[in-house]
């Protein structure tokens, strides 16, 4: 039998039981019979009941509860490891920043001397530019002082004199060997001008300065003390210093002897004397070519 | 809002209420015993429980009784569809009795409730007679008192669908108590 489609009026009716069976449309007599019987549900177990409520309202009282607040303890795990991750980076890179400074010589003073003293004992030599004469111990100080000599601006190879503090020359430093020089020069570049010769001092400025070692009572042959010293800086800054002393033809006598010997023998000389030849014939290397070399520099640039 | 409404015994209950929540559960349980009757017979008080725990756990978020209806069979809908998804991971085969000595037959005690049960029966026969989607409209529209919009919210189909469903249900409902009565009084003329 084919029943007759009903209308959504009639359906609703039918399903929420608005309809008797004895009023139901034809054919649906037995389904709003099977729906009132089904409708009647069954009752629920009373021992069942009360566990079930039981455990409803401690499911309640468990969503109502106050949620503890986040003290901030419980932090991401994620999050401690990219701390830790970020901590270590952070002093590898540090730690390698300072080390590339340190071994460049690029720290302060201080630093690259703590830098220096910490990394030779971890058997790393770096630049101690803090130490400079006191220890007496490192190569830069050498290269340091044969570097001032070479680039002309003391031009007399006097001031390696002062380079290092362990000279005789305490209390004239580098400067004050290196305006001597300079002033030298000067005095006996007069007559060759040249545009290029502006690293001279202007005379004015030059009248007042004084032999380095003069008044100071102490030869240069302190500069022994260089080589009592240590090794290669003190060498080689003394003794070309006292060459140019020599070579002022001023007290001749007394430093040229004392000090071109012991330097010549020590670490550096042949660059000391040699440069201070060539690149300024007023330092003279050893004072007895100063008459002769002092004007090749200052004339051909 | 329907007519004599739970909306005020909902919001109590939302508070931790005990008497509230005992009156929605008397209120509904039969409903909810009913539905999961037709989806998971056998089971239907054990899921029921769960049910309702987890609709307690949510009850501080709604405000009326349609919200929590509706809820509720959602819950219990799914709660029928996770187990039946465990019944068909643990699936087991059962032994042949006929193998085992012969001991006295022990009644099935859900078996003799269900069928001792005329709304559990009734329910029963609805979804023997009609396909799982057209059964689950059905009794949802019938024994849990849904509303079309309701039903659709609860199985996840639009209302349009529900409705198709309701219709082809329905009609084929009537075709098959039919033929059954057809076929009942044809015995019976017989038997005369």
């Amino acid at each position: 039998m084919r029943a007759n489609r009903l209308d959504l009026q009639s359906a609703d009716r039918l399903v929420t039981g608005s309809v008797h069976p004895d009023d139901a449309p034809p054919g649906y007599a037995g389904v709003a019979a099977l729906f009132d019987e089904a409708r009647a549900g069954r009752p629920a177990d009373p021992t069942r009941q009360a566990a079930t409520i039981s455990a409803m309202e401690a499911a309640v009282g468990a969503h109502l509860a106050p949620v503890p607040a986040d003290t901030g303890d419980t932090k991401h795990m994620l999050s401690k490891v990219l701390t830790a991750k970020f901590a270590v980076a952070a002093g590898v890179a540090v730690l390698g920043a300072g080390t590339a400074a340190a071994a460049t010589g690029a720290l302060p003073s201080p630093a690259q001397s703590a830098a220096s003293d910490v990394l030779a004992k971890l058997g790393l030599t770096v630049p101690n530019n803090g130490g400079n004469g006191a220890s007496g111990s490192s190569d830069t100080t050498s290269t340091t002082s044969s570097t001032t000599t070479t680039s002309g601006t003391d031009t007399s190879g006097t001031a390696p004199t002062g380079g290092s503090g362990d000279n005789g020359d305490q209390g004239n430093g580098p400067n004050a060997n290196a305006t001597w020089g300079l002033c030298n020069a000067e005095a006996h570049n007069d007559g060759h001008p040249n545009s290029h010769a502006t690293v001279f001092p202007s005379k004015s400025a030059c009248a007042s300065v004084t032999h380095p070692g003069k008044g100071q009572g102490n030869d240069t042959n302190s500069g022994s003390g260089t080589n009592s010293g240590s090794g290669t800086s003190s060498g080689s800054g003394t003794s070309s210093g006292s060459g140019t002393t020599s070579g002022d033809g001023n007290e001749t006598g007394d430093d040229s002897t004392s000090t071109t010997p012991t330097s010549s023998s020590s670490t550096t000389p042949t660059t000391e004397a040699g440069d201070s030849q060539e690149s300024d014939g007023t330092a003279g290397g050893s004072g007895s070519g100063h008459g002769q070399s002092q004007n090749h520099a200052p004339t051909h640039p | 809002m329907r007519e004599g409404g739970l909306d005020d015994v909902v919001a109590a209950a939302a508070r931790g209420d005990g008497d509230a929540l005992a009156s929605l559960y008397r209120r509904f349980q039969p409903s909810v015993l009913g539905f999961l009757t037709s989806l998971a017979p056998g089971h239907e008080e054990d899921l029921a429980a769960e049910t309702w725990i987890d609709a307690a756990g949510a009850l501080p978020g709604l405000a009326t009784e349609d919200d929590f209806r509706r809820l509720l069979f959602t819950i219990a809908r799914r709660r029928a569809i996770d187990h039946g998804r465990k019944l068909r991971r643990r699936r087991t085969a059962p032994a042949d009795l006929t193998l085992l000595p012969d001991q006295p037959a022990a009644p099935d005690v859900a078996e003799s409730v269900v069928d001792g049960d005329s709304a559990a029966r009734a329910i029963r026969r609805i979804t023997e007679l009609l396909p799982a989607a057209q059964a689950e409209v059905i009794v949802l529209r019938v024994v849990a008192g849904l509303s079309v919009p309701e039903v659709a919210a609860v199985i996840g189909r639009s209302a349009a669908t529900v409705s198709v469903l309701q219709s082809r249900g329905l009609r084929r409902l009537a075709e098959q108590l039919g033929r059954r009565t057809e076929l009942d009084e044809v015995v019976r003329l017989r038997s005369v």
